[in-house]
């Protein structure tokens, strides 16, 4: 918690947002009380289908274009697509290795910003399952952004195995992470047959 | 909870809701007594003496009016003097909305809507006051029942701490019972409700049945169809309401509640009180409970989430189980919490929340396929103990799912089963 903590602050510092970390964690329930409107759901849909295709480039763009401010921990304006719209810019980040923008400050080109926009969509993601805690979905998506990094494979690997014993895989795409994190052949085995029961794409091969 | 438990639990709760010695028994005098009543040939629901009910505390009034919002009450019911929720969080606000035309969708889906909208329009304004026992107010809401034949049920089954349950019920019916008069000739009285035609819309289960005799008064046929869906069944009247309401009710039902579409039918004081006499002294035969029907054998043929999604979890669970960043409002109650239950966290309007569990008592996630005490999926035994729920009894830490309303056909649990024994695959293009 205290490593969370310090990762929200950078967040909240780094990345733009002008109150400390308190403030800024205090301001998401003002935040999921303004009113969504149509053109933002509309692009937050079509930003999350377009990841589903595995158009990073097109996802990110419209879940921009839907919230600007969405590089900002958290983002400034919206509520609960703001939410959904990082998510997509941040797994759509992390499945570009980090070659997909973020903002114009953090246009994903060199390697330097390839890196910087891994640890962006890294942080994200490590807030969102803070403030989602309850949400499965979410957990499966930040051990997707933890094995991007060599550092953070362990972690990953014991969100997905947790889910995995306790039947709460959301999908085939979990259960192909964790085959390719697992370092147990019996395990890793299991994994690729369930992934496979469900016909999932990423372990046919 | 047993129905058996329901009246002692009701009677304990007028105990609560009132305070130490405010209760009082009817007086003996006069045709009311049920003591004077012959006893029935078979067993008899028919409560014994009811006391009067003294005023509630105002403590306990306002404590009430609180939980009739903490408790999400106001979901479903309009109740005077409690601010209503917003359209969000409005269950029948966003359903009339939608039957009258004015939900802002287009029209194709608003056709779409209103084809498969049955349930939670026609839901009754709750008026504080003196015309339901308190008593009675506390059993239905500690367990609840079918209460009108021709309307499908949808009140909850909550979860209610019991002096909570006190409560909302002091402040439905906060006043002090009127003395009862003294009722007229129940025979009398049968009679006269064959001939004015309550048989028409009323059932009155226990005894023999009212002839469907034409209405003493003419309605217009949208009044009488929505008379005839709102009509209790009649067995429920002498615990429900106060013997003095009654009577009120039955002479002018139309002076207590102007929107009622119970008609105000010409009778003599005498005829009223005969009425109302048999109503509350007839014997009540114990009705049989309909049989649980039998479980179905698992399908032979594939079975996709599609199908599945569209019969059971689009149809009905998601109203009530819904990640809130995905809908409008806050999920519902099975997801953020409400009506007595904790937060479940539990989302079925997508796949991968159908997957993701919901979260128990302890706090932790627990998979919706886990075998439950019969050994069938949790999720299987949630909608089997709704119908065992509908014959009155209860299973054993299962909550009847969906809450409150009418189970889920076999035939769509059949399609459950089988496709959780299929593997649960996702529906096609929906994963990757």
């Amino acid at each position: 918690m205290t490593r969370l903590a310090t990762l929200v602050v950078m967040a909240c510092i780094a990345l733009g947002a002008a109150a400390p970390a308190d403030a800024c964690l205090r301001s998401m329930p003002k935040l999921a009380k303004k009113k969504q409107v149509d053109p933002t759901l509309r692009d937050v849909v079509a930003a999350e289908k377009a990841l589903a295709k595995g158009n990073h480039t097109k996802a990110a763009s419209l879940a921009r274009h839907a919230i600007p401010s969405l590089h900002q921990l958290p983002p400034e304006d919206a509520a609960e697509l703001a939410t959904r719209a990082q998510r997509t810019l941040a797994i759509a980040v992390i499945r570009s290795g980090g070659a997909t923008e973020v903002s114009k400050e953090m246009p994903g080109i060199t390697s330097a910003d390839k890196a910087l926009n891994l640890a962006w969509a890294q942080l994200a993601l490590t807030y969102q399952a803070a403030l989602h805690q309850d949400n499965v979905i979410v957990r499966v998506q930040l051990a997707e952004a933890l094995a991007s990094s060599v550092f953070e494979r362990d972690h990953a690997r014991t969100i997905l195995r947790d889910l995995s014993t306790r039947d709460l895989m959301p999908t085939a795409s979990g259960y192909a992470m964790l085959a390719k994190l697992e370092t147990d052949v019996v395990m890793r085995d299991a994994a690729l047959t369930r992934c496979r029961d469900l016909g999932g794409t990423a372990c046919q091969a | 909870m047993s129905r058996g438990l329901a009246p002692s639990l009701a009677l304990a709760l007028g105990l609560v809701a009132c305070s130490g010695d405010d209760l009082r028994p009817l007086p003996a005098a006069g045709s009311v007594a049920a003591a004077e009543i012959e006893p029935p040939t078979t067993p008899s629901t028919a409560p014994q003496v009811v006391p009067t009910e003294l005023a509630a505390t105002n403590d306990l009034v306002a404590r009430g009016a609180t939980l009739v919002t903490t408790h999400q009450c106001v979901r479903c019911h309009s109740i005077e003097s409690v601010a209503p929720t917003t359209l969000e969080y409005d269950c029948v606000g966003c359903h009339r909305q939608i039957m009258s035309g004015e939900f802002p969708a287009p029209p194709a889906d608003l056709a779409g809507y209103q084809s498969r909208i049955h349930s939670l329009v026609e839901v009754p304004m709750l008026i504080p006051g003196d015309r339901f026992r308190r008593s009675w107010v506390a059993g239905f809401l500690a367990s609840t029942h079918d209460l009108r034949p021709n309307l499908e049920p949808t009140m909850p089954r909550f979860a209610l701490p019991i002096d909570d349950v006190a409560a909302i019920a002091a402040f439905l019916a906060p006043t002090a019972e009127a003395v009862p008069p003294a009722l007229g000739d129940a025979q009398r009285g049968r009679e006269l409700a064959s001939a004015k035609g309550c048989g028409t819309c009323h059932r009155f289960s226990g005894t023999d049945a009212l002839p469907a005799t034409p209405l003493a008064v003419a309605l217009e046929a949208d009044t009488l169809a929505r008379g005839q869906r709102l009509a209790p069944d009649l067995a429920h009247a002498r615990s429900r309401l106060r013997t003095a309401a009654l009577v009120a009710w039955i002479a002018d039902p139309t002076a207590l509640k102007p929107d009622t579409p119970m008609p105000k039918i010409s009778m003599t004081a005498q005829e009223v009180l005969d009425i109302a006499a048999y109503l509350v002294e007839t014997p009540l035969a114990e009705v049989a409970a309909e049989p649980i029907p039998d479980r179905l054998p698992l399908l032979t043929r594939a079975v996709s989430y599609e199908e599945v999604d569209e019969r059971i979890f689009h149809r009905t669970c998601r109203h009530c189980h819904s990640d809130p960043e995905q809908v409008i409002g806050d999920g519902g109650p099975g997801y953020s919490g409400g009506f007595g239950f904790r937060k479940r966290g539990l989302d079925l309007n997508s796949y991968e929340g159908v997957r993701s569990g919901s979260i128990d008592d302890g706090g932790q996630r627990r998979s919706l396929f886990e075998p439950a005490a019969d050994g069938s999926a949790r999720i299987v035994a949630h909608l089997w103990a709704r119908h065992v729920e509908t014959t009155g009894k209860s299973v054993e830490g299962v909550r009847g799912m969906p809450l409150g309303l009418p189970p889920v056909a076999p035939e769509d649990i059949q399609l459950l089963e089988t496709w959780i024994s299929q593997g649960r695959k996702p529906a096609k293009k929906i994963d990757e």
